[in-house]
């Protein structure tokens, strides 16, 4: 006998799984090509048919009559498809929780308030839907309600669907602004903030551009090039190098977000709860405008270099003169 | 050792027996009976099976599965006689309910918006089965859009489950400026998130009034207290959001603001307006909240009003002055 496969997906996923392969095929008449399945459920085919064996293994025990389910994958000419022909338990697929639909509303709402996402009647029937799907009574136990939409998130989504290059003004972490081509590839936002990730060409790199500091955005009528069609993008915005510098941090719980933020390195908890943590940033005086709004709550231990560039930044908000103008250099 | 079975089989067996059990199973007849309980049972010991089953209808739940428990009449107060069953009327889909490919995309898209956040399982959970009911997608979602909630603070689930339960809960909660936190006891209602920021909305229990509190000044992790509560209507909740709502359209606060500076681009001052010199109006939800973004830009902005805020943003630059000196 051979051992069973390891799957990658863990136990709860494959049992959720098995509801839906099972709610979904009481509707089929007919054999469904395990490829079409597993594109449905977006798993891989091994993974689909090794829930479809241990469905083959399952039954309702002696309180049912004991009958099993009657369920294979069959496999003609390695055209292999998925049969299922008894089903004692499970009459269609599974409800959803009044908690999953809470949080699938909750995105469905925050959604809608994105410009250019109009369709509201839509998102309002997919809601009606959902909130009859639910085990229970669904009452609203969560919602998300975006802040003001930078304007030229509009611009840019076109831009993006019609695969054209676009013009504006960039004003970079260092405060100074410069015209810049972009060809825009994925528009991204975290909480309230928006990004563009985007070819460069002054640069001929992808770069992070944040919207709030993006001016007079253009569509232009340029197709964008090569180098963006074929540019990979990867899941986090920053990536730390040799060169950053580490700096560490003493934080009260008010500016615990500063650790998911920056992806710290968490050192050590005093006993009144505050948090010792080590972040790596690239440019020291992105740190002054970070410190200044947490107003307190978040300090700068070492190097002595931070937390002077830190103190110059609060004092020159306050409007006195820095003993030393000099900032660190970049 | 008995033969080791699959997680998946014990579950999706134990879900079956209590699909098609008319009068529900006993904890004893689950163990004796199931798949994956049975071969591993041993009369007298039951603990382990216990925890296991324990451990069992939590994944159920995660996963959407909802299984209710009760005592039959006649049987009362004997704790082995309590009985499990999931009655098909709230397992089952509705009938006749199909997704679009486009309703699926969308379903997509606002699965993504907590892809970085701690709900995202139970998300993905429900998103299989939903795609089990409609057509596929042609493309993986609405191009070009990547939008995301995060959920980063330690108490977003222990508040979430406290909501679901509902179960009253205490916390430590320090307000702007003061020095000591104070002990909270509330009935947990909403999670909300306004601009960015996550708002638990709530019934404080000492005060008996609707009260709405910060994630982020919860200065102790949160403790059940055990106490069930019964679970505010829709139109409570609706009133209290509706009283927030009016709160953030009172507070407006002006500002003053450089051109050409970093605020100048973000508060989009070069679009037509109908301010002069310079003026930007915002409302705002919290003074704190919005001190804390406005010291970030330095001298690029002067706060008109409310003096309070100007107050705010003036101490808290001088507590970073002498934290660092």
């Amino acid at each position: 006998m051979t051992m069973p496969r390891k799957s990658k997906i863990s136990g709860a996923d494959k049992y959720n799984l098995m509801l839906a392969l099972v709610g979904f095929l009481v509707h089929s008449d007919e054999p469904t090509p395990l490829a079409e399945l597993a594109e449905r459920f977006q798993l891989s085919e091994a993974e689909v048919e090794d829930a479809v064996r241990i469905i083959s293994f399952s039954g309702v025990g002696k309180y049912g009559g004991g009958e099993l389910f009657d369920i294979y994958v069959d496999d003609f000419d390695g055209e292999k498809t998925v049969v299922l022909t008894s089903n004692p338990a499970i009459d269609d697929v599974p409800r959803i929780s009044a908690r999953q639909v809470a949080a699938l509303s909750a995105g469905l709402n925050y959604l809608s308030e994105i410009p250019g996402f109009e369709q509201k009647s839509e998102i309002q029937d997919l809601l009606a839907i959902l909130a009859k799907g639910s085990t229970s009574e669904p009452v609203a136990t969560l919602d998300v309600i975006p802040g003001s939409v930078d304007s030229d998130v509009l611009t840019l989504r076109k831009a993006i669907s019609q695969k054209v290059r676009i013009r504006c003004v960039y004003r970079n972490a260092k405060d100074e602004t410069s015209e810049r081509e972009i060809d825009p590839l994925l528009l991204v936002s975290k909480d309230d903030v928006w990004t563009l990730r985007g070819y460069c060409l002054k640069n001929q790199e992808v770069r992070a551009f944040r919207l709030d500091r993006m001016q007079k955005a253009q569509i232009t009528e340029t197709p964008i090039c090569q180098a963006a069609l074929e540019a990979e993008l990867t899941e986090e915005i920053y990536i730390p190098k040799d060169s950053d510098f580490d700096v560490t941090l003493e934080l009260e719980p008010e500016a615990f977000s500063i650790i998911g933020d920056y992806q710290a390195v968490q050192l050590g908890e005093s006993a009144n709860g505050n948090l010792q943590v080590r972040i790596k940033v690239g440019n020291l005086n992105t740190l002054g405008p970070l410190l200044a709004r947490f107003g307190g709550s978040a300090r700068v231990t070492a190097p002595q270099e931070a937390r002077t560039v830190v103190r110059n930044f609060a004092l020159r908000a306050l409007g006195q003169s820095t003993p030393d103008n000099d900032q660190v250099a970049e | 050792m008995a033969e080791k079975i699959d997680k998946s089989e014990r579950l999706f067996n134990l879900t079956c027996a209590l699909l098609v059990t008319k009068r529900g199973l006993t904890k004893g007849e689950i163990f004796q009976t199931v798949q994956g309980y049975k071969e591993n049972f041993k009369p007298g010991d039951q603990t382990a099976m216990d925890r296991l089953f324990e451990r069992d209808k939590a994944d159920l739940a995660e996963s959407g599965v909802l299984v209710k428990g009760a005592t039959p009449a006649s049987e009362d107060k004997n704790n082995q006689e309590f009985r499990y069953r999931i009655p098909n009327e709230t397992f089952i889909w509705p009938k006749d309910a199909k997704l679009t490919a486009r309703q699926i995309s969308l379903l997509n898209l606002a699965s993504q918006v907590w892809a970085k956040a701690s709900l995202s399982h139970e998300v993905e959970l429900a998103l299989t089965r939903l795609r089990a009911l409609g057509d596929i997608p042609e493309d993986s979602g609405i191009l070009g859009i990547a939008p995301s909630i995060t959920t980063q603070d330690r108490n977003f689930i222990p508040l979430s489950l406290a909501i679901d339960n509902p179960e009253v809960i205490e916390f430590s909660y320090r307000k702007p400026g003061a020095a000591k936190p104070e002990k909270r006891r509330v009935q947990p209602w909403r999670l909300q998130n306004v601009s960015g920021q996550w708002l638990l909305v709530s019934l404080d229990q000492d005060k008996n009034q609707v009260r709405n509190f910060l994630l982020k000044r919860i200065v102790s992790k949160i403790t059940a207290t055990g106490e069930v509560f019964e679970p505010p209507t829709q139109s409570q909740i609706n009133d209290a959001v509706a009283d927030l709502n009016q709160l953030v359209e009172r507070q407006v606060a002006s500002l003053r603001i450089k051109p050409d500076t970093g605020a100048w681009n973000y508060f989009e001052m070069d679009l037509p307006r109908t301010e002069t010199d310079n003026v930007h109006h915002l409302n705002y939800m919290d003074e704190g909240i919005l001190a804390e973004k406005l010291r970030s830009f330095g001298t690029d902005i002067e706060v008109i009003r409310p003096a309070s805020l100007a107050a705010a943003i003036r101490s808290g630059l001088e507590k970073v002055v002498n934290d660092h000196a």
